[in-house]
């Protein structure tokens, strides 16, 4: 029963890995500061308009620091500090970031003034005293076309403490960005509270800002809002998040690049070896006597090249509407792809459920192999005699297939285009790179072809060199239970998917 | 059926399909996870090109594998372990609460036999000053891991501050023999020191230096000679050390510490001020606090003074608060500068823990503050009885002869301190000159 155990802990541990990146999405637990009773803690919140980008600066000074500061502030030294005292600190405060806090638009500095200055003092450990100043600063700066924002915070630079930047677009579109639209401290009140992640140190951003309205970001899905349902964005946030970074970092360098088609080829690699697809259909019957090697070379390209086909000219077809279409447009495509990839998933399902059933009924000397045989394919490549109970008695045991059913075998099983890869190529596009992102797909292909006629020419070759002992009749059962389970999971996998990117489009319209 | 492919064929297919689709999932949920997050990822990802020491490798190393592999309890032990470092090189105290933190989790993961885990916690409970439980931490984890070099460096550092000077010894010599690499030496070099064998500590730190591999540990062996020389009186050669040092570590703060102190033995006062205040602006811990504030009032800025002694009241009102077990510091910070009762109830404490000669010591200066000069002088005997050649533990004692009445022993006590190393403090050297002066005058 240790196969069945193993299948036990396999599918447990794949749930741990879909729903582990759920966790952040929590609120992170808080401390008071992270790094202690003397840090002096940096936020800035860029806020770039057409005509000026504004900085919300804000010093977060803990206990020591306030203390150290304290002389220094009580000018009249009476041992407490006044509104006034207190107003004077701030402002000199801000007057002093000034010097040490730039921006540049294209590389030409743009000057900062102080619009408002305040200061709070929240108690902190055994009721002393934190200072917290809140400064505004703005600067003119031209940013009606396409511009590179650079911005550099060199305040007090010696102070051990947290250091935060993001960047937010009104009136105009964030392009690409070396941070993040949200403060994850919620601008230095609650510090996340990591294990596995060092202090935050970002003492500079660089921003493209494009005309446009801020809604759509740097990535097609990046732009859309969170559904808000934590599993949800668990399981299509690292989907999104992994091609998002790789093609939309603010610089393609050429390591970069070579780093994404690697990658791609990678994810093609992975894609082509997930149930699905109909490769392990393939497999199947290239293992049977009739399949030639050569055969694998063929069903391998087939799949390989209706797949990435479809994709390119699902993608190029996208990104030529939208071009001309609105956002909304472009986000109930989004909705629609979903619903589509989530139709797919129930016909996977029922389909799926549907031989569960039947394989119940079959001859018990069979089953794996049936299992293997049927369970996968997005619903298509079907129709080939099975799921009638027939296994590897069946009558097309023997045949020999035509170059032609390989073919059309391959082609069908292609056909549904992988939403990964689709995301790859408009987020690719959106970045104005689409030769980037075709040049990805076919990476993508490359790998996924790979793995295919590996798979098949594996198969093929075991199937010829080794004359096959039968297994102990537990352990088949055993395995027909794994392998009859295992296009369930993924059905489910791709319906939540679905679901998923249609709620996120829906979400991102409303 | 001899040309069926049969069940069996598919075994090895079906198994590589479920572990690509872990693998995918993995490394999509990670990369999920990693940006989740936050930013944090994207700011520290590239830091190690920047400053890349081997211990910034191996941290961020340690992090990327227990995200995608969080059952890891070794390597937690180890990520805990090198946070006690980075906290020490950085001067950051966060990383105490991140360390025991990754400890905690290893010990989670596996709670019986986690030698690795024990190790880390004595490192910690030595770098956070309770040395009891890091002997407590390192005894047991000796049972486990005898052959381990790492237990014996918790155990050394534990013995040493707790007074059992034997104990110590024989551990740094097991530490030696096990490896004798920088860990080892420099322990070695402390204990010989101690003991009143300077020129032995010397070679021990010569040859720690000759094995540093990293700028950081060559900075540390660095200040350390340094100090030795410095506490020789040495001050040229004690410079040369702290320059060498910043060479390798520009920002590091006890280096800066050793290049204002420097300055000062040198007469250069403003930039000796200029130095601490950058100092205590980054790390404002109660030793750079209190060396700052005496340089202050012999420098005749009594007010700036007392604002550093604040700033050290509150430090160490926020330690009390964290529940630390180190009161040594205060106890002479309140014999110097504050209330003598306090001093000499947190002195006494501090006896009560752990009788080393810095306990002694401080309890003998504490008595001394509040004229119980003959019990005094019990302690300041014991504090001297190691052997250690320390200005400031002679002057505390010639100090209690003076005022016992004591002359002869008084001026030489006095005049030990003064040839050990004439700066080794800027309120208490000139104290000392005046006491000799008024002593020798009186005879």
């Amino acid at each position: 029963m240790i196969f069945l155990r193993r299948a036990g802990l396999l599918v447990l541990a794949m749930g741990i890995l879909l729903f582990a990146p759920a966790g952040p999405t929590a609120p992170p637990p808080a401390q008071a500061h992270p790094l202690g009773n003397f840090t002096v803690n940096h936020y800035d919140g860029l806020s770039l308009f057409p005509d000026r980008i504004e900085v919300l600066a804000i010093l977060d000074t803990a206990e020591i620091p306030t203390v150290q500061e304290r002389a220094g502030t009580d000018t009249d030294g009476d041992g407490t500090i006044s509104a006034a005292e207190g107003a004077a600190h701030a402002a000199a405060e801000c007057a002093a970031m000034l010097g040490s806090t730039t921006v540049a638009v294209d590389g030409t500095p743009a000057p900062f003034t102080v619009r408002s200055a305040t200061v709070e003092y929240p108690v902190g450990e055994q009721s002393l005293r934190t200072t917290r100043v809140t400064c505004l600063l703005a600067a003119p700066a031209a940013l009606s076309g396409r511009s590179t924002v650079e911005f550099t915070d060199g305040f007090k630079p010696d102070r051990i403490g947290w250091r935060e930047i993001t960047a937010t677009g009104v009136g105009l579109r964030i392009d690409a960005s070396d941070v993040p639209e949200q403060s994850i401290s919620q601008e230095l009140r609650a510090y996340p509270n990591d294990l596995l992640t060092d202090p935050l140190d970002q003492r500079s951003a660089r921003i493209e800002a494009v005309p446009g309205s801020g809604a759509v970001a740097a990535a097609p899905l990046g732009g859309l809002p969170s559904t808000g349902v934590g599993w949800l964005d668990a399981v299509v946030g690292p989907l999104k998040r992994t091609f998002d970074g790789l093609v939309g970092s603010p610089q393609l360098t050429p390591l970069v690049g070579a780093a994404a088609i690697g990658l791609s080829i990678l994810l093609g690699a992975s894609h082509a070896a997930l149930p699905g697809h109909g490769k392990t259909l393939i497999a199947a019957y290239l293992a049977g006597r009739a399949g030639s090697r050569r055969d694998a070379f063929v069903v391998g390209f087939t799949v390989t090249v209706t797949h990435t086909g479809g994709v390119l000219i699902l993608g190029l077809a996208i990104s030529a509407l939208s071009a001309f279409a609105p956002e909304a447009i472009l986000r109930w495509l989004g909705v629609a792809s979903g619903l589509l990839i989530f139709a797919i998933g129930v016909g996977l399902l029922v389909s799926a459920v549907r031989r569960r059933a039947a394989l119940a009924l079959v001859d018990d000397r069979v089953p794996a192999l049936a299992a293997v045989e049927h369970g996968h394919g997005h619903g298509h490549a079907h129709g080939h005699g099975h799921g009638h109970g027939h296994g590897l008695g069946g009558p097309e045991r023997g045949e020999r297939f035509g170059r032609r059913g390989l073919i059309g075998m391959g082609v069908a099983s292609g056909l549904v285009p992988s939403p990964t890869a689709l995301v790859v190529l408009v987020a690719a596009i959106s970045l104005g790179r689409t030769w980037f992102g075709v040049g990805l797909v076919l990476a993508y292909g490359l790998g996924m072809a790979g793995v295919l006629t590996a798979v098949g020419l594996l198969l093929v070759i075991v199937r010829d060199r080794i004359a096959v002992s039968r297994l102990a009749e537990p352990g088949r059962v055993v395995l027909s239970r794994i392998a009859s389970a295992l296009p369930v999971a993924t059905a489910v996998i791709v319906i939540v998917i679905g679901l998923a990117l249609a709620v996120r489009g829906l979400a991102g319209s409303v | 059926m001899t040309g069926d492919p049969g069940p069996r064929s598919r075994v090895p297919v079906l198994l590589v399909v479920i572990g690509l689709l872990l693998a995918v999932f993995a490394v999509v949920g990670y990369l999920g996870s990693r940006d989740d997050t936050a930013a944090p990822s994207a700011g520290t990802a590239a830091e190690p090109a920047a400053r890349a020491s081997a211990l910034d490798t191996f941290i961020y190393g340690a992090q990327e594998s227990l995200r995608r592999k969080s059952e890891d309890a070794p390597l937690w032990a180890q990520l805990g372990a090198a946070y006690v470092e980075q906290a020490r090189i950085t001067g950051d105290p966060s990383y105490y609460a991140r360390s025991q933190g990754a400890l905690e989790r290893s010990l989670e993961i596996t709670p019986e036999g986690n030698g690795e885990a024990l190790i880390g916690l004595g490192q910690l409970a030595n770098a956070r000053h309770d040395f009891a439980a890091a002997r407590a931490f390192g005894e047991q984890a000796r049972t486990l891991r005898p052959y381990t070099a790492e237990v014996y460096g918790v155990l050394a550092d534990a013995y040493t501050q707790l007074g059992d000077a034997e104990a110590a010894t024989a551990t740094v010599q097991s530490m030696l023999d096990l490896r004798p690499g920088l860990a080892a030496f420099t322990r070695a070099s402390y204990d010989l020191e101690l003991n009143g064998r300077r020129d032995d500590a010397r070679m021990a730190l010569e040859r720690a230096l000759a094995v540093a591999s990293s700028l950081d540990d060559q900075a540390f062996c660095r200040y350390y000679l340094g100090e030795l020389a410095w506490n020789g009186g040495a001050v040229d050669e004690a410079s040369e050390q702290y320059e060498q040092g910043l060479q390798a570590a520009p920002q590091n703060v006890a280096l800066l510490q050793g290049r204002a102190k420097v300055a000062y033995a040198q007469g250069r006062v403003d930039e000796a001020i200029a130095g601490f205040q950058a100092i205590t602006t980054r790390s404002p811990l109660p030793q750079y606090l209190l060396e700052y504030g005496e340089l202050l009032e012999a420098a005749g800025r009594p007010d700036e003074a007392a604002s550093q002694y604040e700033v050290l009241a509150v430090q160490q009102q926020l330690y009390a608060a964290q529940g630390s077990t180190d009161d040594q510091v205060a106890a002479l910070v309140a014999a110097d500068h504050g209330d003598p009762g306090e001093a000499l109830t947190l002195a006494q404490a501090e006896w009560d823990r752990r009788q080393s000669v810095f306990s002694a010591d401080a309890l003998s200066w504490a008595l001394h503050v509040n004229g119980r000069d003959a019990e005094a002088l019990t302690y300041a005997e014991r504090a001297a009885s190691l052997g250690w050649a320390n200005p400031t533990y002679s002057f505390h004692r010639g100090m209690i002869l003076a005022a016992l009445g004591r002359r002869d022993d008084a001026l030489a006590a006095l005049n030990e301190a003064l040839t050990l190393n004439p700066h080794f403090n800027p309120l208490q050297a000139p104290v000392a000159r005046a006491t000799i002066a008024d002593l020798e005058s009186n005879s």
